[in-house]
């Protein structure tokens, strides 16, 4: 088994890829359960946060899982799973994408912002608002630090493949209170777009 | 067959039941025609015999480490049950309740060449080497818990001593083995709080050693027991466990089942009398069949068992 940080939704929650939603909605069941307040089987091995940190993973990947299309993103981006597909599809706004407006505090960055407007340049600027160095987010994630650079610098050419790419990027957002799912999407779109249109990167 | 196969049940706190589901399970396995014996490995604190309604034997464990009993079979006692023999532990003798490795190793070859198809050790409460190294020696490694928090917290802790005591006899640098027994204490300053963090740490000095504990970490699949379950939830824990030690510990724990609180235990256990003998078709005994048979099998419950037990929604 792998530290939870690399694990995917699949290996969280004990499940196959090919679990039935029925499976799923079990599986998330027990996770809010076993890491919940009440937990009388995880408070000895977790403190608070960390458990706080596991039930926000079995979040997202409920909602995930849970969501026939998500899903399907999912297996094809980050399990690298073939799957019937159309080009990713970035739409609708990111509701706590912080504006590019420097002068607020943080506590105001939820105010929504076009996906749209979202690069690599932004997204540096969140994480420098919100004090978090590159380095913590290489440490925590394990992740080659220069990936998260070329991310930040518009470098989307020099980023690895997408398989690998979307769960880089997941955790990253997430580190930085992002929707994963939602920059995931436009940062792969950004390096279609890079790539120029009709080649796709698999 | 050729070796009979070891179960150990083990699990860290006294009094979740570890004497109590060895004999009935040993029990169940001869009623199903198969040879067992069961063996008392608690060391100073031997009481299995009682669980199973006999007197406490002439011969015991402890004659045959001392040498007073040269073959094990002189040591094996009659338990009324046909099949199934009792070789009881050393109650009195507190020397004898740390024997030294080479009586152990001795012991267990003499065990194994016995003929008997299933041989089950209750092993004491606590930690310590002895209860450990019965543990690890077993093919089968079965913790007894109770749904409460200290009993809980005791197996996490019996669970960890279990693989760090194997991580150590695998490492044999110093400087390795220093690592592993500073990991063992929560604040060490090397900041090693999970399994995880220790294999790192280990590979980073040893990369063939960090390996090997790896390999250690995944072909360690103790089973779980729950026993005294008396709501749903406290079926649920076993899963919950389950899930707590593979993102904790990054092994694999088996949840093999459950024993329902019953008052039928109680009576058993008040005239001496073992349970599935004594009430066979008690909710207790029906969970101790089950438990026994998924260990022959090698299964495990699935997460899909809640949804039969009780219909959500």
């Amino acid at each position: 088994m792998k530290p939870l940080r690399e694990q995917n939704f699949y290996e969280l929650f004990e499940i196959p890829v090919s679990a039935t939603r029925e499976q799923i909605e079990q599986a998330y069941a027990l996770a809010k359960k076993t890491y919940g307040e009440q937990s009388l089987a995880a408070y000895s091995l977790f403190d608070s946060e960390e458990r706080k940190e596991i039930i926000r993973k079995t979040h997202l990947a409920y909602e995930t899982l849970s969501d026939e299309n998500r899903k399907k993103q999912y297996d094809r981006d980050v399990l690298g799973l073939a799957v019937p597909e159309k080009p990713p599809q970035p739409a609708g706004p990111v509701k706590t994408t912080p504006a590019a407006a420097a002068s607020e505090p943080p506590k105001d960055i939820a105010a929504p912002v076009e996906i749209e407007s979202l690069t690599g340049t932004l997204l540096r600027q969140v994480r420098e608002r919100r004090g978090i160095p590159l380095q913590e987010i290489a440490d925590k994630t394990r992740i080659n630090i220069t990936y998260f650079e070329f991310l930040e610098r518009n470098q989307y050419r020099s980023l690895p493949p997408s398989v690998y790419l979307r769960s880089y990027v997941l955790q990253y957002a997430r580190i930085l209170g992002l929707d994963p799912v939602r920059v995931a999407d436009r940062v792969l779109f950004l390096v279609e777009q890079s790539k120029g249109s009709g080649k796709r990167s698999v | 067959m050729d070796q009979g196969e070891i179960w150990a049940v083990g699990g860290g706190k006294g009094g979740t039941g570890k004497s109590f589901l060895a004999a009935n399970l040993g029990i169940t396995l001869a009623n199903q025609g198969k040879r067992v014996l069961l063996i008392d490995a608690d060391l100073g604190c031997a009481n299995l015999h009682t669980c199973l309604g006999i007197d406490y034997p002439e011969a015991t464990l402890s004659d045959l480490l001392t040498g007073r009993i040269k073959r094990i079979e002189q040591a094996i006692v009659p338990t009324g049950i046909t099949r199934l023999g009792l070789i009881s532990g050393a109650q009195d003798i507190l020397a004898m309740a740390n024997p030294k490795h080479a009586q152990k190793t001795r012991l267990l070859k003499q065990i194994q060449e016995l003929d008997m198809e299933y041989i089950i050790l209750d092993l004491g409460a606590g930690t310590s080497f002895n209860v450990l190294d019965f543990f690890l020696i077993a093919d089968q490694g079965i913790l007894a818990v109770l749904p409460e928090p200290t009993s809980i917290e005791n197996v996490y802790r019996f669970i960890k001593s279990v693989f760090y005591r194997r991580f150590r006899k695998i490492a044999r640098e110093e400087a390795v083995r220093e690592i592993i027994a500073q990991a063992m204490d929560q604040k060490n300053e090397n900041g090693i709080k999970t399994p995880y963090d220790l294999i790192k740490q280990v590979a980073r000095m040893d990369g063939a050693v960090g390996e090997l504990l790896k390999n250690e970490m995944y072909s360690f699949r103790p089973k779980l027991v729950v026993n005294q379950v008396r709501s749903k939830d406290d079926i649920t824990l076993g899963f919950s466990m389950r899930s707590s030690c593979t993102q904790y510990f990054g092994i694999t724990v088996e949840y093999i089942g459950y024993v329902e609180y019953d008052d039928h235990v109680w009576q058993a256990t008040k005239r001496r009398r073992p349970l599935v003998t004594e009430y066979p078709m008690s909710s207790s005994a029906r969970g101790i069949k089950s438990v026994a048979a998924r260990l022959v099998t090698h299964e495990q419950l699935t997460i899909d068992y809640l949804v039969d037990t009780a219909p959500r929604r």
